[in-house]
């Protein structure tokens, strides 16, 4: 007879855990390789390819963090403390990771779409030329996006069409995120050593050391967060 | 993180930005720019990089400008990172030779005044630079790097996984383009997070509370504010700038003596000799003061009463005069204009007990206009709600007890009593038997509390006026009914 308690829903948390952090490394890789797109506007790489490259995977990137933030936060507001500690610390440090991500993707947008306006390229006045940097090609060599998990992209909503509404709506969806979940930020423990540092990181070694003082006690104390 | 606190978050607009860009646009003009070369790095060929000497050229020529001030335009561009030297990348400045060559910055990596050069950008940098080659990092980029790593330690993970894949991704690229690249972000993280030594060239102070690239909609009500805003700029009393410089080089001159790093202090400037006496000496409330101390407190009022000697020494003579309250109620008002604004209602109450109210146990004098102004403002009170009778107070301390105090036999035996110190040189000596001891100064909470007793002691013992009259009057009204025998 199969338990079907505590194993099997420890199971599927930690199944869903993974989930998440596949998307969020996702995310990651996007942010990226877009980085790359930006850097290459108004120097002598852009290009109405560019400009393309810079919209699809503008759109992409808004799939993708959709798609995370509405899995992570299915997986966070799951009611009652079902989840073990662990599970729900994994969980917050990939909300860390994931709000970190959007952050940056989302000052590449605002830059992406400033630096657009700063050299409209479809109609190139003779007067503004692209700036002349000695980078020639625009991405990296078999420049493509891996597509979203399929299950991220599902739970992605309608998306609206322009750079400069995508820039905004990241932007309420960040604000939204830091203040409805109550994930304290500075709470998160960093996992890894931080290679070639003076001192030997104390934090890094002690990263998955349960019950910190300060960090989980309130957590235990809201054991269901207020969703948007 | 993106939520933003109410107050200071808005970076000034930096004007200068704006043209600067317009020149660097120029420059890329094909026919009428600035003239291409192209670097060759070991087997690569990289275009697009300039000479010193083509770069100052062009701005002469197209700016109508002489060299001197080409060349330090020219500096300034490549300060502010739109143009980057290639051979000596710490080096911000336009060497106008025709071997030392510059390339243009791509606009990403413009300095803009919507965004800043963020830490988690700048920790990513450095984490990439580690791990392409562990140890490469320099001194100061080291200690930036372990500071950040504490700073924002919550993000740490995030930094290093983003390091990673940037690194990944950069490496994609072709290779000439990756050189460019990365010469690139290096000279954008030498600007924007300059090396120990080097001027902070985008340095604007503080962020500022309101957003300079908000359009602000000229409605009835900003036009009101406008006018009000103006219209109180003209009610400010002029002086005329001959008249303000006169003054200026009247007290410069009054006080050039009693100045310490003019004219040297006596015995002698403890941060050379390391000898404190100077400091005891002119203690606040020292037994006996300097001549030079004593001698200021003639100058002008504001000096006598901004000396906590020169104010115990006034309040003795005034107390000999009857009219010790003034400075009661003169140092009562500046408690409650600097001191705890938690009290300011109790402290107004008391002071309204004590010296306004009819039959007041130290009773002011001012005039009734005065007095009512000031018992309306009672009802709301503020810091500033007695400054009226405060200054009435003060001008008739300093126009008429003032004159008197000079002539006062209290201020004259000050005077003679008064030490002019002799000089001494410097004492401390290698030898550490010989060396003088220092001690620390009293704490100065200690002093505080001093302060606070002596004041309740003075409250408690003070002559009031009223007291006195009251009391004659009882003992000659005793008199009058102790039949005569």
């Amino acid at each position: 007879m199969r338990g079907a308690g505590p194993g099997e829903r420890a199971r599927e948390a930690r199944e869903a855990v993974a989930e998440c952090r596949a998307a969020y490394e996702a995310l990651n890789r996007f942010t990226a390789s877009y980085r790359q797109l930006v850097l290459g506007v108004g120097s002598s790489a852009d290009g109405r390819r560019l400009r393309r490259a810079l919209e699809d995977s503008g759109r992409r990137g808004f799939e993708l963090s959709l798609g995370l933030r509405n899995q992570l936060l299915a997986e966070l507001t799951e009611p009652g403390g079902r989840q073990e500690e662990e599970v729900k610390m994994e969980l917050e440090r990939i909300w860390v990771l994931c709000l970190s991500a959007l952050e940056i993707f989302l000052q590449d947008l605002g830059r992406a779409h400033d630096l657009s306006q700063l050299f409209p390229l479809p109609s190139l006045a003779p007067e503004t030329q692209l700036v002349n940097t000695g980078v020639t090609s625009f991405g990296p060599k078999g420049w493509s996006l891996r597509r979203p998990s399929g299950k991220a992209s599902e739970r992605a909503r309608e998306l609206p069409e322009e750079l400069a509404q995508w820039g905004q709506r990241l932007e309420e969806m960040l604000v939204e995120m830091e203040t409805k979940v109550n994930v304290p930020v500075w709470s998160v423990e960093a996992t890894v050593d931080s290679p070639g540092a003076e001192e030997p990181s104390l934090e890094g070694s002690a990263g998955r050391s349960p019950r910190g003082c300060c960090a989980r006690a309130p957590l235990r104390l809201q054991s269901h967060c207020i969703v948007a | 993180m993106t939520i933003k606190h109410q107050g200071q978050q808005y970076r000034p607009r930096m004007a200068f930005l704006r043209k600067i860009e317009d020149l660097v646009k120029e420059m890329q003009n094909p026919e009428t720019g600035i003239r291409m070369q192209s670097q060759r790095v070991m087997i690569t060929n990289i275009p697009h990089a300039m000479t010193g000497n083509d770069i100052l050229q062009w701005i002469a020529q197209r700016l109508w400008i002489g060299n001197i001030e080409a060349q330090n335009l020219g500096n300034f561009i490549v300060k502010y990172g739109y143009i980057y030297p290639l051979q000596d990348p710490k080096n911000l400045i336009l060497k106008p030779e025709s071997n030392s060559l510059y390339r243009f910055q791509t606009p990403y990596f413009w300095p803009t005044q919507q965004w800043s050069a963020e830490d988690t950008d700048y920790a990513i940098y450095l984490a990439k630079r580690n791990i392409k080659k562990r140890g490469i990092l320099e001194e100061y980029e080291k200690e930036n790097y372990s500071f950040l790593n504490k700073k924002i330690n919550h993000k740490w993970d995030f930094v290093i996984m983003q390091a990673k894949e940037q690194y990944k991704t950069g490496k994609e690229r072709k290779k000439a383009d990756r050189y460019a690249l990365d010469c690139q972000e290096k000279a954008y993280w030498l600007v924007h997070r300059c090396p120990p030594g080097t001027d902070n060239v985008l340095d604007y102070g503080l962020n500022r509370v309101t957003n300079p690239n908000e359009d602000k909609k000229i409605t009835i009500a900003l036009v009101r504010k406008e006018n009000m805003y103006y219209q109180q700029a003209l009610m400010r009393s002029t002086v005329k700038s001959s008249v303000s410089l006169g003054g200026i080089v009247k007290y410069s001159e009054q006080f050039s003596s009693n100045d310490p790093i003019m004219s040297g202090c006596l015995p002698s400037n403890p941060w050379i000799t390391d000898d404190t006496q100077f400091w005891e000496l002119n203690a606040k409330l020292v037994e006996i003061p300097t001549k030079m101390r004593v001698e200021r407190w003639a100058f002008n009022f504001s000096e006598l009463i901004r000396d906590p000697k020169g104010r115990q020494s006034f309040q003795f003579f005034l107390k000999k005069e009857f009219s010790g309250e003034n400075l009661g109620f003169w140092e009562a008002c500046e408690d409650l204009k600097y001191g705890d604004q938690s009290k300011v209602k109790e402290k107004a109450q008391e002071i309204y007990k004590l010296f306004l109210a009819p039959g007041a146990r130290r009773w002011i004098n001012i005039d009734g206009k005065t007095m009512d102004i000031t018992v309306k403002g009672l009802k709301h009170p503020h810091r500033y709600v007695l400054d009226a009778a405060q200054t009435h107070i003060y001008m008739l301390m300093k126009k008429d007890s003032y004159a008197r105090y000079l002539k006062s036999p209290i201020y004259k035996e000050m005077l003679a009593k008064a030490i002019e110190p002799q000089e001494t040189s410097r004492r401390s000596s290698s030898l550490p038997f010989r060396r003088r001891h220092l001690r620390s100064s009293p704490s100065p909470v200690i002093l505080r509390q001093l302060e606070e007793e002596a004041k309740a002691r003075e409250a408690a013992n003070t002559v009031d006026i009223t007291q006195v009259m009251s009391k004659l009057d009882r003992r000659s009204q005793l008199k009058k009914e102790i039949p005569p025998k």
